[in-house]
């Protein structure tokens, strides 16, 4: 039973609970075993945590071979084939009266599913671990946890405490000051759930860019979700924008750790491997990569906080879409405009004149203004 | 997932205030309707009204549930997609056991019939699933 220390429940918990959950699942309990079970998950939350897992695993059963992969009749075969019948077995691992095999039992009310023969006291099963190291453990349990609560209570709509949701309109920014003393400054088009515990401020970015300025306490972790990405802080200043593809994250001030999300569920799951960024870093990940910038510009990155869009040869399709997230006229580069020139400069995030003024100027281009939109054509 | 040690916190001590002489009756029905309610004191302050659930319902609920937040849903879809994907690393026997039985809806006795083995062995086998699963979920990041 060697566990690394930070495994929160140990592996002898989760046999016993396994043990308990199906002999339940069996009708195998008389009185006296019904009381030592009430004894043992009366032991910790541990105990009861790692029952509710196994019910929740349990629980899932159906629909765990959602294809059919094997048919009753393959599943015998295979089985018969099988000549791995020995299972080591752990003597000791569930204490008090049920240990040693008192022999048959009386029978018990019979489960729909199963008729009731005498057993023998099944002793714990001793599931070797592969020696894998535990990864992540609290995550991981938290995760099954979760899953497990989710899963038991079709019942559950919702666990958490209460959430609030800010957001933004098209050309609008605001600035909220949450009660943590931290403040978090919207951009144009922004969606942010907030949700605060005794234990954690997290913050989930579901749309747009936000400059979050994060109050420091230790005690309580500041995490912002974009997607699958999850990024924590301390004490700093950083910037977070969810783009269609990519969540660029740029640290203004202090340290930040930002944790990619997995490879793809089908994988098996990368051990957590979080970047670190320090003041004036900056990097984008997506589900694929993570990549960061070499020489960011930072003041670009927050310079809609003072309503200036700053481009370092960008390309036009890069200005439109920026400048698409202030404007109600929005800019429309034909295909025929593509690549021909890359835009340095300040501009007005919500005032696009001086940037029209600047494109009609370039020979190769012809602008064509409407109500609606602008659009940006080659001029040959 | 703020609040999920909170509640499993919360669960443990509730049920340490019932009295042994009324858990022992049925012990797992006990930390299920403790959980029940936990949760859904946490829920209540979104919705008025508490559902009403049969105790004997709760096993076999679906895991479909609307409103969940969308990042415990994608996690615990993750969690399906790894159990998913577990089912083929267990030995024959246990996956022929496991899914006989909760696919199939063939009883222990039955199982143990079709494939030769005695009681204590199948449910045996059952824990092997179990275990496997849960070990396969610790990979879950």
């Amino acid at each position: 039973m060697d566990r690394p220390v930070q495994s929160r429940i140990n592996t002898q918990i989760y046999e016993e609970a396994s043990e308990w959950f199906i002999d339940c699942r069996a009708g195998d309990l008389d009185e006296a075993a019904r009381a030592e079970f009430d004894r043992w998950l009366r032991k910790s939350p541990e105990h009861q945590s790692a029952y509710l897992e196994m019910a929740a695993i349990w629980n899932e059963g159906p629909i765990l071979d959602p294809t059919h992969r094997w048919s009753v009749e393959a599943l015998i075969a295979q089985a018969s084939t099988d000549c791995a019948n020995v299972i080591a077995l752990d003597r000791g691992s569930r204490p008090g009266p049920r240990q040693p095999a008192p022999g048959p039992r009386p029978t018990q009310a019979v489960q729909p599913t199963q008729a009731n023969l005498p057993s023998t006291t099944v002793q714990s099963v001793s599931m070797a671990d592969s020696g894998r190291p535990v990864r992540s453990p609290a995550r991981r349990r938290l995760l099954a946890v979760a899953a497990c609560i989710l899963v038991i209570g079709g019942w559950l709509t919702y666990l958490r405490t209460p959430q609030v949701l800010f957001e933004t309109a098209l050309g609008e920014q605001r600035s909220f000051a949450l009660k943590d003393g931290s403040t978090i400054q919207l951009n144009s088009l922004s969606r942010v759930r907030i949700r605060y515990t005794d234990q954690q401020r997290t913050v989930e970015l579901l749309q747009g860019q936000v400059l979050f300025n994060v109050a420091k306490d230790s005690t309580r972790p500041f995490t912002v979700l974009s997607g699958q990405t999850r990024i924590k802080a301390v004490g700093t200043q950083f910037d977070v924008y969810r783009k269609e593809n990519d969540t660029v994250v740029t640290v203004v001030e202090g340290r930040v750790a930002v944790v990619p999300p997995p490879l793809s569920v089908d994988s098996p799951a990368p051990p957590e491997n979080p970047q670190f960024l320090s003041a004036g870093e900056q990097i984008a990940v997506n589900p694929r990569v993570a990549r960061r910038i070499a020489n960011p510009n930072l003041a670009g990155a927050v310079a809609w906080t003072r309503r200036q869009l700053i481009f370092d040869s960008a390309s036009l399709t890069d200005v439109a879409t920026e400048f698409n997230r202030y404007n109600e006229r929005k800019l429309v580069i034909d295909p025929s405009a593509l690549g021909t020139l890359h835009i340095s400069g300040i501009f007005s995030s919500t005032d696009p004149t001086s940037l029209i003024r600047f494109l009609r100027n370039r020979p190769e281009l012809r602008v064509i203004e409407t109500s609606r939109e602008i659009k940006v054509e080659s001029n040959r | 997932m703020a609040d999920v040690p909170d509640i499993v916190q919360e669960v443990y001590l509730r049920m340490l205030r019932i009295p042994n002489i009324e858990s022992v009756r049925s012990p797992e029905a006990y930390l299920f309707t403790v959980a029940q309610h936990v949760v859904q004191q946490h829920t209540l302050r979104q919705s008025a009204t508490p559902p009403s659930i049969e105790l004997t319902e709760m096993l076999e609920i679906p895991s479909v549930t609307p409103d969940i937040d969308p990042v415990l849903a994608t996690d615990a879809a993750q969690c399906v997609e790894q159990l998913q994907g577990a089912i083929e690393e267990l030995s024959p026997k246990v996956r022929a056991a496991f899914l006989l039985h909760r696919r199939d809806g063939l009883s222990i006795e039955e199982i143990g019939t079709r494939l030769g083995l005695s009681r204590p062995m199948v449910k045996k086998y059952l824990m092997k699933a179990l275990m496997h699963f849960r070990q396969r979920l610790e990979q879950v990041q």
